[in-house]
C-alpha cells in the first residue's frame, strides 16, 4: 500500500507542476506512461475520473474521452513496445498511448483495473497498482531473478553479513582455523631467522676457524641444534598447515551442506507459480554451483587473503624492527606490482572467456548432433555437421594457441614485476652489506621475507573478481532462501477427509496477473460423479485442474471441496487424497516397484501387483528381465510411452485417492490399449470424483457430465446426449473429430 | 465428392494471398492500421532478416489476410504508413554508442547513447540477451524486454567495442 501512495502522489505532484485542471479528488487512479501513440518519447500520465479518461502529455491535456462512450480499454502487447486502446461504443477503436516493455507489467494490470472500473464503478489499488520493480534509490530495475535486492546499491557490508550469516554455526572451527594461521605464520617467520642465525654463524662467520680451535663440540652441537630447529619448525609448520587446511575444508563442506540444505529444503517449498519462473537448469545452478562458489571463497580465498595480510603486517613489523627504510624500499614497488597485475588479469579474463565460449560453442554442437542423430542419418547431413563440427573445434584450437603465446609472452614480464620488490630489497641490502652495515645472513632473511609477500600478491590482485563471484552467489542463493511462498498454509487449516464434492465459486486466475486464464468459472462437481473437461488448446483446461490441486491459487473467486474452501485445507491433506496422471508421464531413475511406491510408501507387494494389474502395466512389467525390480533408467526412458503410462496410472491408483485428475492421460496410447485401459479405469473412477481431459473425445463416453471450456469460461455443460442435442460446441467438435476418423479410415 | 472436399481443404491451407500493388488500401486510423476499412495487424515473418519484406496482415482475430512480399511494390505514401505501423510494433532504439558497462553481481548495467540522446538499462544473463541477429548486427534485450540495436559492430567506435567485446 505504501508503494502505491507513493506513485500516485508522485504523479499527483507531477499534475500539480503542470497545473492540470482536475481536482485531486476526483482522481479514481492514474498512470504513467512513455511514448505518444506516434512513438515520440513522451513524459504522459493517463488519468481515471469517475466521468472521463484523460490523457496529459509533456504538460498538456492531450484528450478527454466520456466514460459512458467506452466500451472497454485494451492492453496491446507487441514485439517492442505495448500500447493502451479504447474501444468506443460505436466501434471505434482510439489509441489511447504507447510505452516501453519497461511499463507493461503497470499499464497491462492498469488496463484490467479500469475495465472493472468501466463495468462496477468501484477500484481497488493493490500493491500491484505501482512499477514497484525498481530501486527506489537508484531507480534501477530489480533484477527479477533477484527479487528485491538491487544489486546496484546494495552494500557490501549487508553482503558480508550475509555470508557471515552462512558461515556463523562453525565459527569456532574457523576460529580455530585462524588460529593455526597465526601459528603457521610464525613459523613461517621464524624460519629464515634460523637460516641467518645458521649463515652468520657458521656458514659465513670469518671467526668460524678460531671458534673451532676453541670448542669443537659447541660449535658443533650449536649448528646442529641451528640444523635440527629448521628441521622442526619444517616439520611443525606443515602439520598446522595441514590441521588448518583440514579444519578450513571441513568448515567449507559443512557449509556447503548447509547451503545445499536450505535452498534444496526452500525450492521444494515454493508453490508452482514461484517455481515456474525460473527454469530447471537455473534451480540445479543455484543448489549446485552457487553453494559451490560459496564453499571456495571460503575454503581458498579467506585463507589466502588473510593469511597474506597477517603475512604483510608480520613481514612489515620484522622489517621495521631491522631497519624502518627497509619497509619503505619494500612497499614502494608494491603499487608498481599490482597495476600490471590488475591488467594482466583483467586481460587475461578476456581471452579466456573468449576461448570458453567457444569451447562451450564446441560441446553445444557435439550434444546437438548426437542427441539428435537419428534426424542427422534420416537428412543424410553427416557432411554439413561434420564441416560444422570441424569449424568449431578449429576455432577452439585457434583461440588456444593464440592465447597460450600471449600468456607464454607476457608471465615473464609478470614474474618480473614480481621480483621488483625483491630486487630493490636486494639492492639495498647489497649496499649495506658492502657497507658493512649487515651480514649476509641479514639480508638473506630479510630477501625471504619479502619473497614471502610478493609471491602470493596474484591472489590479492584477484580479490574483487573473487569478491563479485561469490556476492552473485550470495544474492542469488539468499534470493531463494529469502522468496516468501505465496500460498502458506493459513494459520487455521485441517487436514480433511475429502468426500469429493468440487465446488468453483467465480473463479478467475491468471499467471501473469494482467491476462486472465479462467474468468467466473461456475461449476459444482458431484462426490463419485466423473466429469470430461472439453475444450480447444489453450482453453484452460489444465489451468483448472492445477487449481484443484491447488498448485496455484486463485486470484478471485474461490474454490470448495465439500464446502471448504481449499485455502483451508493443509496442502498437505488435500494432494495425498488427489489422484493424478498427466500426459507427460513423470517416472523417477530406480526400479518399477520403487516408482510405485512413490505414491504409498507402505504398498503391500499384493497391492502393488494389483494395482499394476488394474493399469494394465502388470503383463509388461512380468517381460521385464527383473520383474518390478527392473532398472527404468533416467526419467524412466527404458520403457515405451504407453508402458511408461500405465505404470503412471498404477500410481495414481495405489494411492487410492478420493479425486482423481487424468489429465490426457491415455492420450499416447494406441487405441487398442487404451480401450484396455479405458475398462480399467472404469474400475478405478467407481466411487471417486474425477475430471478427465481428453482430446480424443470418445474416451470420455462414460463421463457422467462434460463441461466445455470456451473463452476462459464455462460454455456448455450437461451429458454427451444432451450436449448433441444442444449442437453448440461440443457437437461441433464432435462432428469434427468423427469427420477426421471417417477420413483416415478412407 | 469427397475427393473435391478435400481438395478444397487442402487449397485453403496451402493458397496464400499476396497484397499486390492493387492492394494499396491500407490507412493509419490514429495510430493504427486499417486495410480496406478493417482494422489489421502486421506480422514480419523474417524479422532479423528481411524487415521490409515477408510481412503477414492479420485481421483483428489474428488470422491471416495475405502476405506483403514487398513493401516496396506499394507507392510512397502506402510504404510510409506500413513502415510507421511496424516501427510501431518492433519498437526497438538504435545504440550509437555504449558509454559505460558496468558488471555486478550477475548482471551488466549500460550506459549508451541511442538516437533519442542517454539511455541506461540493465541486462540479466548478458550473454544471451546479447542475440547476433546477423554476422554484424546485435539485439540486446534488457530485463523489461525493451530491445536495443547495434547495427553494426564493425562500425562501433573503439571505446564502444572494448566495452561490449567481453560478452559477445
Amino acid at each position: 500500500m505504501e508503494n502505491t501512495t507513493f506513485y500516485r502522489q508522485q504523479l499527483v505532484n507531477k499534475l500539480i507542476s503542470w497545473s492540470c485542471p482536475v481536482k485531486q479528488e476526483d482522481i479514481v487512479s492514474l498512470f504513467d506512461y512513455d511514448m505518444s501513440k506516434d512513438m515520440i518519447p513522451t513524459d504522459g500520465i493517463v488519468l481515471l475520473t469517475d466521468k472521463k479518461v484523460i490523457l496529459m502529455a509533456d504538460g498538456n491535456m492531450q484528450h478527454e474521452i466520456e466514460l459512458s462512450g467506452i466500451d472497454k480499454f485494451v492492453f496491446r502487447h507487441d514485439v517492442g513496445s505495448v500500447a493502451v486502446e479504447c474501444d468506443i461504443k460505436e466501434g471505434e477503436t482510439i489509441v489511447l498511448c504507447r510505452a516501453t516493455m519497461s511499463h507493461s507489467k503497470l499499464l497491462g494490470h492498469m488496463t484490467k483495473k479500469f475495465n472493472v472500473y468501466l463495468e462496477k464503478k468501484e477500484f481497488s489499488e493493490d500493491e500491484n497498482t505501482s512499477p514497484d520493480d525498481r530501486c527506489p534509490i537508484c531507480g534501477t530495475p530489480y533484477k527479477k531473478r533477484h527479487g528485491k535486492i538491487c544489486t546496484n546499491c546494495v552494500s557490501k557490508k549487508k553482503l558480508f553479513a550475509r555470508l557471515w550469516e552462512i558461515m556463523r554455526p562453525h565459527k569456532w572451527m574457523l576460529l580455530a582455523g585462524s588460529l593455526f594461521f597465526v601459528f603457521s605464520l610464525l613459523i613461517s617467520l621464524i624460519n629464515p631467522y634460523i637460516n641467518k642465525i645458521l649463515v652468520d654463524n657458521y656458514v659465513n662467520n670469518p671467526e668460524i676457524k678460531s671458534l673451532i680451535e676453541d670448542d669443537k663440540t659447541k660449535v658443533f652441537i650449536g649448528f646442529l641444534l641451528a640444523l635440527l630447529l629448521t628441521l622442526g619448525s619444517s616439520i611443525l609448520g606443515y602439520l598446522i598447515n595441514l590441521a588448518r587446511n583440514l579444519i578450513m575444508m571441513k568448515v567449507g563442506a559443512g557449509t556447503i551442506l548447509d547451503l545445499r540444505k536450505m535452498v534444496f529444503n526452500k525450492i521444494q517449498m515454493l508453490s508452482m507459480s514461484g517455481l515456474s519462473k525460473k527454469t530447471t537448469g537455473e534451480l540445479t545452478q543455484r543448489v549446485i554451483s552457487d553453494t559451490q562458489e560459496v564453499q571456495n571463497f571460503i575454503n581458498s580465498q579467506i585463507p589466502n587473503v588473510l593469511g597474506l595480510i597477517l603475512q604483510l603486517i608480520g613481514v612489515s613489523v620484522m622489517l621495521i624492527i631491522y631497519d624502518w627504510r627497509l619497509l619503505i624500499v619494500f612497499l614502494l614497488p608494491l603499487p608498481l606490482t599490482i597495476i600490471p597485475m590488475r591488467i594482466f588479469h583483467r586481460f587475461s579474463r578476456k581471452i579466456y572467456s573468449r576461448q570458453w565460449q567457444a569451447s562451450s560453442k564446441c560441446n553445444t554442437i557435439l550434444h546437438d548432433i548426437f542427441s539428435g542423430i537419428r534426424v542427422v542419418k534420416a537428412f543424410g547431413t553427416e557432411e554439413k555437421e561434420t564441416v560444422r563440427y570441424d569449424a568449431a573445434a578449429r576455432r577452439v584450437r585457434d583461440l588456444s594457441i593464440r592465447n597460450e603465446t600471449r600468456y607464454a609472452l607476457l608471465v615473464p614480464f609478470i614474474r618480473f614485476g614480481l621480483m621488483i620488490g625483491n630486487f630493490m630489497v636486494l639492492y639495498y641490502t647489497g649496499v649495506k652489506i658492502l657497507d658493512g652495515f649487515m651480514t649476509v645472513g641479514e639480508a638473506s632473511m630479510l630477501s625471504s621475507y619479502v619473497a614471502m609477500v610478493y609471491g602470493p600478491i596474484n591472489w590479492l590482485t584477484n580479490i574483487p573478481n573473487a569478491l563479485n563471484r561469490v556476492f552473485t552467489s550470495v544474492i542469488r542463493i539468499f534470493d531463494i532462501i529469502d522468496e516468501k511462498p505465496d500460498m502458506i498454509d493459513k494459520d487455521k487449516t485441517v487436514d480433511k477427509d475429502i468426500i469429493g464434492e468440487i465446488e468453483f465459486k467465480n473463479a478467475t486466475f491468471s499467471y501473469d496477473g494482467v491476462t486472465d486464464v479462467l474468468k467466473n468459472v461456475n461449476i459444482k462437481i458431484r462426490p463419485g460423479e466423473m466429469v470430461g473437461l472439453v475444450g480447444k488448446s489453450g482453453v484452460g483446461k489444465s489451468t483448472l485442474i492445477n487449481l484443484v490441486m491447488r498448485l496455484y491459487d486463485v486470484n478471485d473467486g474461490s474454490i470448495y471441496i465439500d464446502g471448504t474452501d481449499i485455502r483451508d485445507i493443509s496442502q498437505h491433506s488435500l494432494r495425498s487424497q488427489i489422484g493424478v496422471v498427466l500426459q507427460e508421464t513423470i517416472l523417477f531413475s530406480g526400479s518399477v516397484y520403487d516408482n510405485l511406491l512413490y505414491a504409498k510408501a507402505d504398498a503391500s507387494r499384493e497391492e502393488i501387483i494389483n494395482a499394476a494389474k488394474t493399469a494394465g502395466a502388470h503383463e509388461f512389467i512380468m517381460r521385464l528381465p527383473d520383474g518390478y525390480n527392473t532398472i527404468i533408467g533416467e526419467k524412466g526412458h527404458t520403457l515405451s510411452g504407453g508402458e511408461r503410462q500405465r505404470v503412471a496410472i498404477a500410481r495414481a491408483l495405489l494411492r487410492n485417492p478420493r479425486i482423481l485428475i487424468l489429465d490426457e492421460a491415455t492420450a499416447s496410447l494406441d487405441t487398442e490399449i487404451e480401450k484396455q485401459i479405458q475398462d480399467s479405469l472404469q474400475l478405478l473412477i467407481k466411487d471417486r470424483t474425477t475430471i478427465a481431459i481428453a482430446h480424443r473425445l470418445s474416451t470420455l463416453r462414460n463421463a457422467d457430465r462434460i463441461i466445455v471450456l470456451d473463452e476462459k469460461s464455462v460454455a456448455e455443460v450437461g451429458s454427451h446426449e444432451e450436449l448433441m442435442k444442444q449442437k453448440g460446441i461440443y457437437y461441433g467438435l464432435v462432428m469434427a473429430q468423427r469427420q477426421m476418423s471417417k477420413m483416415s479410415r478412407q | 465428392m469427397e475427393q473435391d472436399n478435400k481438395k478444397e481443404a487442402l487449397k485453403i491451407v496451402t493458397e496464400t494471398k499476396y497484397f499486390t500493388k492493387e492492394d494499396a488500401l491500407f490507412k493509419d486510423a490514429g495510430g493504427f492500421l486499417t486495410w480496406d476499412g478493417n482494422r489489421v495487424f502486421l506480422h514480419r515473418c523474417f524479422p532479423f532478416e528481411e524487415p521490409w519484406r515477408y510481412i503477414s496482415v492479420l485481421d483483428k482475430d489474428k488470422k491471416e489476410i495475405g502476405i506483403i512480399t514487398d513493401i516496396a511494390v506499394f507507392d510512397d505514401d502506402t510504404q510510409e504508413i506500413l513502415k510507421n505501423e511496424l516501427n510501431r510494433k518492433y519498437y526497438m532504439q538504435t545504440i550509437i554508442s555504449v558509454d559505460k558497462l558496468k558488471d555486478r553481481y550477475g548482471f551488466t548495467y549500460w550506459d549508451v547513447t541511442t538516437e533519442y540522446g542517454h539511455a541506461n538499462f540493465t541486462l540479466s544473463d548478458t550473454h544471451r540477451n546479447i542475440v547476433k541477429i546477423a554476422e554484424d548486427r546485435l539485439m540486446v534485450v534488457d530485463m523489461d524486454g525493451n530491445r536495443y540495436l547495434i547495427p553494426s559492430v564493425v562500425g562501433l567506435d573503439k571505446g564502444s567495442y572494448k566495452r561490449i567485446e567481453l560478452y559477445l
